[in-house]
């Protein structure tokens, strides 16, 4: 009973998250293969602690923060070789190499950015990406990255400055601008489903930077 | 550029959405993998699992122990005590009859004589990282893990202040070792932050503590020191200018160099740079000049002189540096994306973007 108990949950937890941890990977990894190899990765150590999972919302930060060290294992080569996790990852392989990149290719401002992300210590850069690619609210970035959640949004806010001073002089201090969003104020507005629409909106509306940064250095 | 700017931006950075992900989905046999993994035996194997779940979310999520904190309380009183000296920084450099600042190279010195050149006087608090914009840096003290920074910015601190009273909650004024500061608390948190004036720049040191009284008397342990005390408090992550052409010449191990290719523009930075940043300088300079030969060949239809190009690019994954520079940042996969298009003879990168439109940016070029 037990078994089946955890086999349900697990079948619930997997098709909830699959898409959701497929495209934390893939948007940190060069091949959608290597995406596949993380998902194989995190599902078995999932299925292994499954009493461990966190319940309800806090599931995919969980997941999250088990792929974010998966990676970090995967890019120093120091990957443990679980069979059968790659015996899995192998049954992926063949057809993710046939999926064509429909993405349109990054304009140099995007590639400005994604350098001046490569630039940022690994919690900045988690913190911001958690944030902006995967939607996640203040309180589930705190559940990924094992962190504190009252120290979120200021750690946020300095990540944010850390990132404009690694794009150059053409990204100005908050100070300088009247916007109240601009303001560190440390405190969780609670509006996070504003904050994911928006998010999901500018991910995808392949609008250009260009015409909105022309003085980017 | 506000917080939402930038979020946009970053937001907009991300290489593939969600609902291409779903594509993916419906082509590749996801719905195996589900029944496979769950066709095993649900045992933990430590050696296997462990390493991925034990490292943040037990330890870092809860904190210290109530143990840990006490301890840590303790040492910053008895460490503190910091003399207030309130000198300006040249006064600082003529009175000390130190001479030993001349042991430095000019530049590090006038990026010494930019800071603030405050320390934390308490052995246990080590500079980490130490960096400059223009008029502005940060430099942050790390102690087991635990974080401080001290930023030193233009003012006005009226504005500062501002900022940071905008919701925050303040705890007054606290005498520091140069300047008198306004403590400010993040409301639902345990972060503090302190702002103060001093020889026309803003400084701000900011840590979480348990306490207002523990964050003074961290606040307590900051004093002015020499800029060779200074100098040598920094990091071996911190490249000195006078060590550069040594350490550029360890990175540049492994790496083919185009015919000509002059290493001692390398050395001629003023800044001070971390290992990364020149690990990146360095391999920018080498890489750009290939990917111009490659791109002139390309043009010229001069196929030995492409190839040659393509031959040494292709082995930039296993150069020393790059293998450095990929744990801890994405430069080394930008790179590759370049030598992909070049290899595969189009130099369109994802099947669009030509590396010539995209090189310099991206690789920091010319920088």
């Amino acid at each position: 009973v037990v078994v089946s108990v955890e086999a349900e949950r697990f079948r619930s937890l997997y098709e909830a998250e699959v898409i959701a941890l497929l495209g934390y990977a893939a948007r940190r990894l060069d091949r959608p293969s290597d995406a596949a190899d993380v998902v194989a990765d995190v599902f078995m150590v999932a299925w292994r602690r499954i009493d461990q999972v966190p319940t309800g919302g806090d599931a995919r930060p969980w997941l999250f923060g088990v792929a974010n060290n998966v990676i970090s294992n995967h890019r120093r080569g120091a990957r443990r070789r679980d069979r059968l996790a790659d015996r899995l990852a192998d049954r992926l392989h063949g057809e993710l190499r046939m999926i064509p990149t429909s993405t349109p290719a990054p304009s140099d401002d995007v590639l400005l950015v994604r350098q001046a992300l490569g630039r940022l210590s690994e919690d900045d850069r988690e913190l911001l990406l958690l944030t902006n690619w995967e939607g996640l609210s203040p309180a589930e970035v705190a559940v990924a990255m094992g962190i504190p959640p009252g120290t979120v949004r200021s750690r946020l806010h300095r990540a944010r400055q850390q990132l404009r001073r690694r794009l150059g002089p053409g990204f100005e201090s908050p100070t300088s601008s009247n916007d109240p969003d601009s303001k560190d104020t440390g405190i969780d507005t609670g509006n996070d489903t504003e904050r994911c629409a928006q998010a999901g909106h500018v991910q995808h509306s392949g609008q250009s930077l260009a015409a909105e940064h022309e003085d980017l250095p | 550029m506000n917080d939402h700017d930038v979020d946009t931006l970053v937001a907009r950075a991300a290489p593939v959405s969600d609902a291409e992900i779903a594509e993916w989905t419906l082509t590749a046999p996801f719905d195996e993998l589900c029944e496979a993994i769950m066709s095993t035996t649900p045992i933990d194997e430590p050696g296997v699992t462990a390493e991925y779940t034990a490292i943040p979310l037990t330890e870092r999520r809860h904190g210290d122990s109530p143990m840990s904190r006490r301890w840590r309380r303790v040492a910053a009183f008895a460490t503190a005590a910091a003399a207030i000296v309130g000198l300006g920084l040249v006064i600082n450099l003529r009175e000390s009859g130190d001479d030993s600042s001349t042991a430095w190279a000019a530049p590090l010195v006038e990026f010494a004589q930019r800071s603030p050149l405050v320390l934390m006087n308490d052995p246990a608090w080590q500079v980490t990282r130490a960096d400059e914009y223009g008029d502005e840096g940060e430099m942050t003290f790390t102690n087991a893990g635990r974080n401080a920074d001290l930023h030193w910015r233009g003012g006005p601190l009226a504005d500062w202040l501002d900022d940071r009273l905008n919701g925050g909650i303040d705890h007054g004024s606290h005498v520091v070792t140069n300047g008198t500061a306004t403590v400010v608390q993040y409301s639902g948190t345990d972060e503090y932050t302190a702002l103060w004036e001093a020889d026309g720049s803003v400084l701000e040191f900011r840590t979480a503590a348990d306490s207002p009284g523990e964050f003074r008397s961290l606040l307590d342990t900051l004093e002015i020191v020499s800029i060779d005390a200074w100098l040598s408090a920094m990091p071996d992550s911190v490249i000195k200018q006078a060590d550069q052409p040594a350490v550029i010449t360890e990175m540049l191990t492994g790496i083919p160099l185009p015919d000509g290719f002059d290493t001692r523009e390398l050395a001629n930075d003023a800044d001070v740079k971390d290992r990364y940043q020149l690990g990146a300088r360095v391999v920018a300079a080498v890489s750009c000049t290939w990917i111009e030969q490659w791109i002139d060949a390309t043009a010229a239809g001069d196929t030995v002189a492409a190839q040659a190009a393509v031959d040494a690019m292709t082995t930039s994954s296993q150069w020393p540096i790059i293998q450095e520079m990929n744990e801890s940042g994405a430069y080394g996969e930008v790179l590759q994306m370049h030598v992909d298009a070049m290899a595969a003879g189009t130099g369109l990168m994802a099947g669009k973007e030509h590396i010539a439109e995209s090189y310099r940016p991206a690789l920091g070029c010319g920088q």
